[in-house]
């Protein structure tokens, strides 16, 4: 029980000092039924570590990002969210069956559905060069990548759903910056918009070997009227455990086959 | 290079520059689209596809490079390895694909009803297919040794197949998938993956050759030199074939700097439904 109760005052500790700027009230974590996650025992064992002395980041994990709503999950207050005013009529008008998701296109970023995903470190005869983060979604959004490699944006990136991401390490923190995403996908189940202008910053550091935090950057000044800072706790799930295969489209009853139109990209 | 690969882009369509490639033993496909020239894009001579011809990546004969711990580095972005068009073009000259009679009778139902392909709808292509668009391994290095091989792909699904390195051997009940359960391991500077576990749904090719879920594959993948990739694949299917056979397929390197670029099928998939098609899934 000390030993439970030590390592929470170290976490608590270790989170306040990682933030640069306001702690957020609440660090939500939705406990999502139906993937075993890890024990309490092995949550707390010490951040593993590759050969090379890198911080070994893989999961799979669960949860560290957006699900239902972008605002409480990321831990804000209700309303905290700075939407501009057209965003926010336009949150409004969705209704959660015409999300994309529905017809199996891409979730994207910071969204997790309660489903594991892993950060895969890809390692090359030119080092890490490349890590991959797979997602269980499979066909409606599997793969996304985040360069390593020091290249740059390009100057015009085409606006795709996962955007191009570039990558490096901050001491044990993994930064992913990205541009270039396209308008489509909804940060959340509730409707929450964003512009190609969007801009993330992801910081992922692993606490101990059961937890991963996300501090999320999220600046886009077509939709927000100043950037929001968001924090999403992930939990490794049962080690022993694996992605599963997940074909969204097949006998997907909701969308076509359930009735409901596919969403079109609203203005 | 990148603005010219960005204005080929249309957000349902891929744009990267190669043609299909089914390149066994078998003699080139007729409908492969391998052959002549027909006229230059901003890219390249363009091939019977409309595609323009893939340029060789510079030093391609060189042995294969390896990584830090000796192991061969299978990293790089590849295009061919699978059947695109015909399975039986991996065959070696002069053989045959022993289908059952009841596999041969559905691959000729088959032929009449192209548009049942699931590729077509967005379902996985399974194993052995490939797609004339390029795939890549990912080495997923952890505190434990590589544990996972995952093989990214850039067109079908646009997913990942996770072969796991770890020694553990297939589950004693499958539960049957799309790309089956995939375990691999090394012998010498051959990745060696066993599956099983498939569901019987994906087509190995164009013309809809059958296998059962009885299927068990044995892929091994040989860089023989720094561009080329061969993959040597057992299909084993007592449901569908009166014996096991070997197909071999090749792969090749692209230019550096090219990458996986995103591509979601189910985006304005014009083909199937749209298309006034109908749909082999609908019920």
């Amino acid at each position: 029980m000390n030993r439970l109760i030590a390592a929470a005052v170290a976490l608590g500790g270790l989170a306040c000092l990682l933030h640069a700027r306001p702690l957020a009230q609440e660090r939500v974590q939705f406990i999502v039924p139906g993937t075993p996650q890890i024990s309490a025992v092995d949550a707390i064992k010490p951040v593993p570590r590759l050969p090379d002395g890198k911080v070994d980041l893989t999961g799979p994990w669960v949860g560290g990002g957006s699900n239902a709503d972008i605002e409480r999950d990321g831990g804000l207050k209700p309303g905290e969210l700075p939407l501009l005013p057209w965003a926010q009529t336009l949150r409004e008008s969705r209704k959660e069956e015409n999300e994309p998701y529905t017809t199996c296109l891409p979730m994207s970023v910071p969204r997790v559905n309660p489903y594991p995903w892993k950060i895969a470190m890809t390692y090359t005869g030119k080092g890490l060069s490349h890590i991959y983060i797979l997602h269980e979604t499979g066909d409606a959004g599997a793969h996304r990548v985040v360069y390593m490699d020091g290249r740059g944006h390009p100057a015009d990136p085409v606006p795709t759903w996962w955007g191009h991401s570039v990558g490096w390490f901050e001491d044990d923190t993994l930064v992913i910056d990205t541009v270039g995403y396209n308008d489509r996908f909804w940060f959340d189940s509730r409707g929450t918009p964003h512009t190609d202008q969007l801009h993330t910053i992801e910081r992922f550091t692993r606490l101990n070997f059961g937890t991963l935090v996300n501090e999320f950057t999220l600046d886009d000044p077509g939709a927000f009227s100043r950037p929001v800072y968001l924090t999403f706790t992930a939990t490794h799930i049962r080690p022993d455990l694996d992605l599963m295969e997940f074909i969204c489209l097949e006998d997907n009853q909701y969308g076509i086959a359930g009735g409901f139109a596919p969403a079109q990209p609203d203005r | 290079m990148r603005k010219l690969l960005a204005s080929l882009v249309v957000v349902a369509c891929i744009a990267t520059v190669v043609p299909l490639l089914a390149q066994g033993r078998g003699g080139a496909g007729g409908q492969g689209g391998q052959g002549g020239e027909t006229g230059r894009g901003v890219l390249g001579p363009v091939g019977a596809l409309g595609q323009e011809v893939v340029r060789r990546a510079p030093g391609s004969t060189e042995p294969a490079p390896r990584l830090p711990d000796g192991t061969i580095d299978l990293n790089g972005l590849w295009v061919g390895g699978g059947p695109v068009n015909s399975i039986a073009q991996g065959l070696k000259k002069g053989e045959t694909l022993p289908l059952l009679p009841a596999a041969k009778a559905l691959m000729d139902q088959r032929s009449t009803r192209e548009t049942d392909d699931p590729h077509l709808w967005c379902m996985p292509m399974g194993v052995p297919r490939s797609t004339p668009y390029p795939f890549r391994f990912v080495q997923n290095y952890t505190h434990k040794k590589p544990t996972h091989m995952f093989i990214v792909h850039e067109g079908n699904i646009h997913s990942f197949r996770q072969i796991f390195m770890d020694g553990r051997k297939h589950p004693a009940e499958l539960d049957p998938t799309w790309f089956g359960h995939s375990i691999g391991s090394f012998d010498k500077d051959t990745l060696v993956i066993d599956s099983v576990g498939f569901n019987d749904k994906f087509w190995f090719d164009r013309q809809g050759t059958p296998h059962t879920e009885q299927l068990h594959t044995i892929e091994r993948w040989t860089r023989v030199n720094v561009g080329t990739l061969t993959n040597e694949v057992t299909i084993d299917d007592p449901g569908a074939f009166s014996r096991p056979f070997t197909v071999t397929f090749n792969a090749r390197l692209q230019a550096p700097g090219d990458e996986i670029m995103e591509y979601i099928c189910q985006e304005n998939n014009q083909y199937g439904v749209a298309g006034g098609h109908q749909n082999p899934f609908a019920q």
